[in-house]
């Protein structure tokens, strides 16, 4: 009889503790779950904004190549006589500067705006320094050449504004 | 619980990423950049910069810009290392009191791990707002050959930066977690990194517990960036070939030639030819001079053939000094930006013998396999949670042998999936199931999985029964097929073990052939789908012209059966086009009698629900066989 007790009771003691373990994994793996049905309950919620974002910036890589093509006209640009030799010239070069108005016009309705860099001071977060110049009639680090004209889509930076700035000393 | 961050602090670019149901995803900074350069300065204005914003000042502000700070972090300042670039760097630095390296930035002296401690300091920041809780924990990694000072200066740069380094890992088992490669136990990994300024090869062991370097080697110099460097020369020199001028003395000139020059050997991994097009890039007494050059892939690879070169024999080095053949590799990671060159990749297949994983970003990858020890430390990753995908897609035979596809490839299983079907014939009281596993359009060229007939369908005109057949696959990868007629309530069922039991090798081939036959395969389907459509047009018209024989007028009623031979002959000329216009012309012509048909019958109702039904295909009609309850049929994989 003894003897039957004992073993009965190693196997009792053995079960309460696979019982145990298997409460304790039972509760893990709940949590778990109800962890996950929640996470991708929030996933779902988000994916709103995540397809917003995709279509705010569905164009951004064709608007970055598109910004080279618009240096090119601004080089271009930069390159004619302001005023031609006679008025048949004149109207030439309008029809140019109102091909790339238009361009810009195109890029505007897309969400591109360019970033100010008239009278303004270096600024990191819009602005990246190409070269100095010494100039001691305005504040160092001022803006007193702009090389290639920077963009933002949506407000977020799609390329900085090269720039040369002062150096006073 | 709070999230554990993985990092990837590289030399020229960092990277993080987090796990998210279960997988490494990376997260943008706040510039929304995926990457983040590893460049720290402060400003003429005294502003601390970090990333992006460093680099765009760095120009007129070399001596505070301090990049490649993780060539000397944990270096003693006499280390060989640290000497040589001191040479190259554009700041000053000097020996610590440790015997370490100080370095000097806006007249206050740092050590490196202070430098990183600012990167990682914005990695945690811009972290936090994106995700929007507070990260403390982090897992960073470091190159397999870093020693324990290095790995211990990397550590406190993470303490610094107000973290908990859980872990700091090598860079070659990130990226074998990445690919979910430490499971491949006794196997051994070669991982390729050749990143924009260095390049690594380590082999790696899978033991049981851990993943062991068993030897690492590499060129701390060699980059992308020496790739950029030799197109840029190229275009200089051809330029001061065919213009005389030298543009490495304009710097305007020399910075959108030095971006052309990148953005053309990006495009060549793409493309075999790029325009290089630089207009009014400078101008001399007979006005403005333009700049363009076609480059080919194969003069891109003629530039780099010696780094490439390089590249393998220091891999062949680290391989043998490993005490490994070549043979002994069982898999090869490639890591890195510049691994995305056609030629890099083609001579590392070729000096291995097997194609190298390469599916995941190489710039992101050791970030990701970072976030996934994250995960596995914080009890994300839990073995038992781990989930598999299913390599091919799975679906039956429809009409014309069609594949239906009802689980796409790479879904992740658990799953199930069903859809409704009906019959192909009149009076058609059984179905035959056919299981395929492929990406094939039709059946005959997928690999045949099983099939079971589930009969005792009521008797009724094609196409209205509805057969419901669902698939389901468990977390084991077993294949459950049902197949239950609803008017009935009559089911069938087989379960097919072993539904993926092809290697990654077959599984690739398979692949590669649906890709390969993909154009082929959508004709042949719509050739069958055209004639599945005549099929069904000339059996309704016929329907209608013998149910209303008495109502429809005899010259509409010739009209509509010269056109069903019309039809007929096309079809068995086989010419797609003009099935396609007989099929248009029966179609208005049936229309035209239906609206008649109606203007007659007031109150009629239509013959046939219209349903989004595909129709299946049976061998025979089955009119033997007892109807049978449900039962389940353990299937063996044909």
């Amino acid at each position: 009889m003894k003897k039957e007790e004992k073993d009965s009771n190693k196997k009792i003691k053995e079960l309460q503790k696979e019982l145990i373990k298997a409460l304790q994994e039972r509760e893990e793996y709940l949590k778990g779950w109800k962890r996950e049905r929640a996470q991708f309950a929030n996933y779902k919620k988000d994916e709103d904004k995540r397809v917003q974002t995709v279509i705010n910036f569905a164009n951004e890589n064709l608007l970055k190549e598109f910004i080279l093509v618009l240096d090119s006209f601004d080089l271009a640009l930069q390159s004619l006589p302001k005023k031609g030799d006679s008025k048949e010239q004149d109207k030439y070069l309008e029809g140019i500067y109102l091909i790339r108005s238009q361009a810009l016009n195109i890029l505007k309705n897309a969400g591109l705006e360019e970033i100010k860099t008239d009278g303004e001071i270096f600024n990191p977060a819009y602005h990246e320094i190409v070269g100095e110049e010494k100039n001691k009639n305005v504040p160092t680090q001022s803006i007193i050449k702009v090389l290639n004209k920077g963009y933002i889509l949506h407000n977020k930076v799609i390329r900085p504004a090269r720039v040369i700035v002062a150096k006073n000393e | 619980m709070s999230k554990v961050l993985g990092i990837d602090l590289g030399t020229t670019f960092s990277a993080m990423a987090t796990i998210e149901g279960g997988q490494g995803k990376i997260i943008e900074n706040t510039e929304g950049e995926r990457t983040t350069a590893s460049v720290v300065a402060v400003s003429k204005s005294n502003e601390r910069l970090v990333g992006t914003l460093a680099r765009r000042q760095a120009i007129t502000n070399p001596q505070n810009t301090i990049y490649s700070v993780k060539r000397l972090i944990g270096r003693r300042f006499s280390d060989p290392e640290v000497q040589k670039d001191k040479k190259l760097l554009s700041y000053e630095i000097r020996e610590g009191k440790n015997n370490d390296v100080e370095i000097k930035m806006s007249e206050r002296w740092y050590t490196s791990q202070e430098i990183s401690a600012m990167i990682l300091e914005k990695l945690k920041t811009d972290a936090e707002a994106k995700l929007g809780e507070k990260i403390t924990d982090v897992v960073i990694t470091c190159p397999a050959y870093f020693d324990d000072s290095q790995r211990k200066a990397t550590r406190d740069a993470g303490e610094i930066a107000g973290l908990k380094v859980k872990r700091v890992i090598n860079e070659p088992t990130a990226a074998a977690l990445a690919y979910g490669l430490d499971k491949k136990k006794d196997q051994q990994i070669v991982v390729f990194d050749l990143g924009g300024g260095t390049f690594d090869v380590s082999v790696l062991n899978i033991a049981p517990d851990t993943i062991e370097v068993k030897g690492t080697g590499g060129d701390t110099h060699l980059g992308g960036d020496d790739f950029d460097q030799k197109v840029m020369d190229w275009i200089i020199d051809s330029f001061k070939r065919d213009e005389g001028i030298d543009l490495r003395k304009d710097p305007l000139a020399l910075q959108r030639i030095k971006e052309a020059a990148e953005k053309a050997k990006r495009e060549l991994s793409s493309t075999a030819k790029v325009e290089i097009n630089l207009p009014f890039i400078t101008s001399d007494a007979s006005g403005p001079k333009h700049l363009s050059y076609s480059l080919k892939r194969s003069q891109l690879e003629e530039f780099v053939d010696e780094y490439i070169k390089k590249s393998i024999e220091l891999t062949k080095k680290t391989v043998e000094e490993s005490g490994f053949k070549i043979a002994d590799i069982d898999e090869v990671i490639l890591v890195g930006g510049q691994t995305r060159m056609p030629k890099i990749q083609e001579e590392v297949k070729k000096f291995f013998g097997k194609e190298p994983n390469k599916s995941i970003n190489p710039d992101e990858v050791v970030a990701i396999g970072a976030a996934v020890e994250a995960g596995i430390l914080s009890g994300e990753m839990k073995d038992v949670l781990l989930l598999d995908i299913a390599p091919l897609s799975l679906g039956i035979e429809t009409l014309g042998k069609v594949n239906t596809i009802l689980i796409s490839k790479n879904s992740t299983i658990p799953i199930s999936k069903s859809q409704t079907f009906s019959t192909a014939a009149d009076s058609q009281t059984s179905v035959e199931i056919h299981v395929l596993q492929g990406e094939r359009a039709m059946a005959d060229d997928c690999k045949s999985l099983g099939k079971f007939i589930l009969d005792g369908i009521p008797p009724a005109p094609r196409g209205i029964p509805q057969v419901e057949v669902s698939f389901d696959i468990d977390a084991d990868g077993i294949l459950s097929v049902k197949a239950q007629d609803r008017a009935s309530g009559k089911e069938q069922s087989i379960r097919i073990e072993g539904s993926s039991g092809l290697s990654k090798e077959e599984i690739e081939k398979l692949k590669k052939e649906a890709e390969l036959h993909q154009e082929e395969d959508s004709k042949k389907k719509e050739s069958v789908e055209l004639d599945i459509q005549a099929d069904s047009l000339i059996y309704t018209a016929e329907k209608t012209i013998k149910e209303n024989e008495a109502k429809i007028p005899a010259d509409a009623k010739e009209k509509l059966e010269s056109q069903i031979k019309e039809l007929k002959e096309a079809k068995e000329k086989g010419e797609k086009e003009e099935v396609k216009e007989r099929l248009e012309q029966l179609t208005k012509t049936l229309s035209e009698v239906g609206t008649e048909l109606y203007k007659q019958k007031p109150a009629a109702s239509s013959e046939k629900e219209e349903k989004d039904k595909k129709e299946e295909g049976t061998k025979e009609k089955k009119d033997e066989t007892p109807s049978s309850d449900a039962k389940e049929a353990d299937f063996e994989e044909k």
